[in-house]
Parts: C-alpha cells; structure tokens; sequence
C-alpha cells in the first residue's frame, strides 16, 4: 500500500551532525532540517486533501464506493501519525542535546 | 494541521440525510400493504452536491425539502409499490453509509481538539 | 466496497431474493389452484418461473411465468364424479403436491441463502470501518 506522507519524509536526521574537532559543539544543518520538514507537512496536507476530495464524492453521490475513501482516510492518519512520531523524537532529541554536560 | 470545518458540515449534513433516509425506509416497509402508497427516498446527495456548487453548504438544515417519491418502482394491482426485499437492501446500504460517516465525523472532531489542544500524542 | 453500483453483492442478493419471493408466489398458486378448473374446463396447468441472468457480473431478473407443458393430465375412472366426462373419467391437473413440496424447500433454502449472503456484505463494510477506527 503506497503511503505518500511516508515516502515524502525521506530520512531527516534524528541527531544533528557535530562538528568534527570541536567538542560539544552542536552544529544543526538548520536548512536542510527545516526544508525536510516543510515537505513532510506538504505531503500530509496532501494526503489529507485527497481524503476530503474522496470524502465529499461520497457525500454528493457522486460515488459510491466505500473502499477508496476508507484506504485515503487511513492513509492520511497513517501520514499524521508518523510525522508527529518524527516530530516528537526530534525535539526529545534536540532537549537531551541541549542538556548534554559540557 | 488540517481542520477542514466544510468538510465537517458535509458530513453533518451527511448524517442528516442518512438519518432520515433509515426513517423513510422503516415507513415504507410499514406501509407495505397501504393500498395507493408509493415508496419514498431522500435525495440529500443531489442537495448536498448543488450546495457544495453554490457553496451554501452552511445553510443547508432543512430536511423536508428532501424527501421525494421517486416513482421508478411499478406499482402492483392495489397501486402499491413497496418491495420488501428492495426494501431490505436499501436499508442495508443505507446502514453503511451512515456508520461511515459517524467514523468519519468522529475523526474530524478528534482532529479539531488535537488542534485545539495541541497534544497530539 | 461498492456500497449500490451495478453488480454489487448487496444488489445481486436483492435480486435473488426477489426471484425466491416470486417463485415462491408461483408455488402457492399451483398448490392452490391444484382442483382448480380454467375457464374452458380445462384442468390448471401448473406453473413454472423463468428466471434468468443479467449479465456476467449481474443478479437476476424473473423472465416470466410460463406454464409447465411436459406432464401429460392423468385421466381418472370416477363415475359419479362431478368433473367426469360422458365416459367416467376425470382428467387431473399435473400438479403434484410432493413435487411442488419439494420446489417450495428449495426456494425457501435459495431465498435463505440470497439472505446470508447479504448479511455477510453487511459483515464485511463493517470489518471495512474498522479501518478508521
């Protein structure tokens, strides 16, 4: 089953990189974080539009399968789910590298 | 994070629709001998898709203007056209649409509270 | 999940149980009319339903109700009888109730098992929604 909001997360990266040669000292590709991020979040808002699209074409009668709009529904949840699983260990990571003793 | 409050008052209106379709459908299996009586339906997906084209979709509350005899079915010598076993499958599809929009508008409103709340955990 | 296109289960088991229905009706008026006399004396001519399908994928749909033409009226010596012809004998109709006993047991389980069917359907939208909780 293709889960679009999962492949347009990629692999961001859970501990920022540290410099080499330089201990303690935390250096956050802040670019190519926040780029990642924003792709995420587009490919859930996605997702989540399909569904609606799905879910109004049911309303309307304008279909009447159930299938496809059960599967974009769960999709997009799937999609939610793990962009906030993502979320969540980034800044758990992120406080435990903030409070790393020096 | 998407909130979708039109999609929210589709689905409302949705449960509208098919509340009153299950109550249709129960006076037609009860008038199954009624000499003369012709089965009625409602027609709460056309409405609903003219609203959404308009975009009235807020004003949509009325439920009378709904309810319509659709006239396809022949009536038998008594001028009576309900069929039970026509009746029973519309119930049946009728039921399902229902329980999938109260999942549905139930995951809409956990959606706006984890909004809301800003938990999503 | 088709919840109503063409070719659904819910609408083929409609269908069906529509032409159990009717082919029941069609069996009550053979037990029915089983002494019965037509207009120009002849004994009834049990009928028989034609049903047929609607397509590959389709349900059914009851062609029409034709008379069954194969047995032969059996001739009964019965003198006094007052169906009796000039010679005594009495000419029956070619309904059988064990047979069409039989044809009732056998709509009765189709219709039952259009029903079942159904209510499987039913069973599967709702494994269906369990998707989204």
């Amino acid at each position: 089953m293709q889960i679009p909001g999962l492949s347009s997360i990629g692999t961001p990266p859970i501990l920022p990189s540290a410099q080499p040669g330089v201990p303690g000292r935390v250096a956050a590709p802040a670019s190519g974080f926040g780029d990642t991020v924003k792709a995420a979040v587009a490919g859930v808002e996605r997702q989540e539009q399909q569904a609606a699209v799905s879910i109004q074409d049911l309303l309307t009668g304008k279909s009447q399968d159930l299938l496809p709009v059960v599967a974009e529904v769960a999709k997009a949840d799937m999609s939610f789910k793990l962009l906030m699983a993502v979320r969540n260990k980034v800044i758990e990571a992120y406080k435990q590298t903030i409070n790393m003793q020096i | 994070m998407p909130e979708r409050p039109d999609v929210v008052q589709a689905l409302e209106a949705g449960l509208r629709g098919t509340a009153l379709r299950q109550a249709l459908i129960a006076n037609n299996i009860a008038n199954l001998n009624t000499p003369g009586f012709r089965r009625n339906d409602s027609l709460f997906e056309k409405v609903l898709a003219d609203a959404v084209e308009d975009g009235t979709l807020a004003d949509l509350h009325e439920n009378e203007a709904w309810v319509f005899t659709p006239g396809t079915t022949p009536p038998n010598a008594q001028g009576n056209d309900v069929d039970l076993d026509m009746e029973v499958g519309e119930l049946v599809k009728n039921s399902a649409l229902h329980k999938t929009y109260v999942r549905l508008l139930g995951r809409m409103y956990r959606k706006l509270d984890m909004a809301i709340r800003e938990d999503v955990r | 999940m088709n919840v109503e296109r063409v070719g659904s289960p819910i609408d083929i088991a409609v269908s069906g149980l529509k032409a159990q229905s009717a082919r029941l009706n069609v069996i009550a008026a053979n037990i029915a009319n089983a002494d019965a006399r037509t207009e120009s004396g002849e004994p009834y001519r049990r009928r028989d339903l034609v049903v047929r399908s609607t397509g590959a994928l389709g349900g059914v749909a009851v062609a029409r109700v034709g008379e069954d033409g194969t047995g032969k009226f059996k001739r009964v010596f019965l003198p006094g009888d007052a169906r009796a012809d000039k010679d005594g004998y009495v000419t029956l109709s070619n309904v059988e109730l064990p047979v069409e006993m039989m044809h009732m047991l056998t709509a009765t389980r189709a219709y039952q098992a259009n029903a079942a069917v159904l209510k499987r359907f039913q069973d599967l939208t709702d494994a269906t929604l369990e998707l989204i909780r």
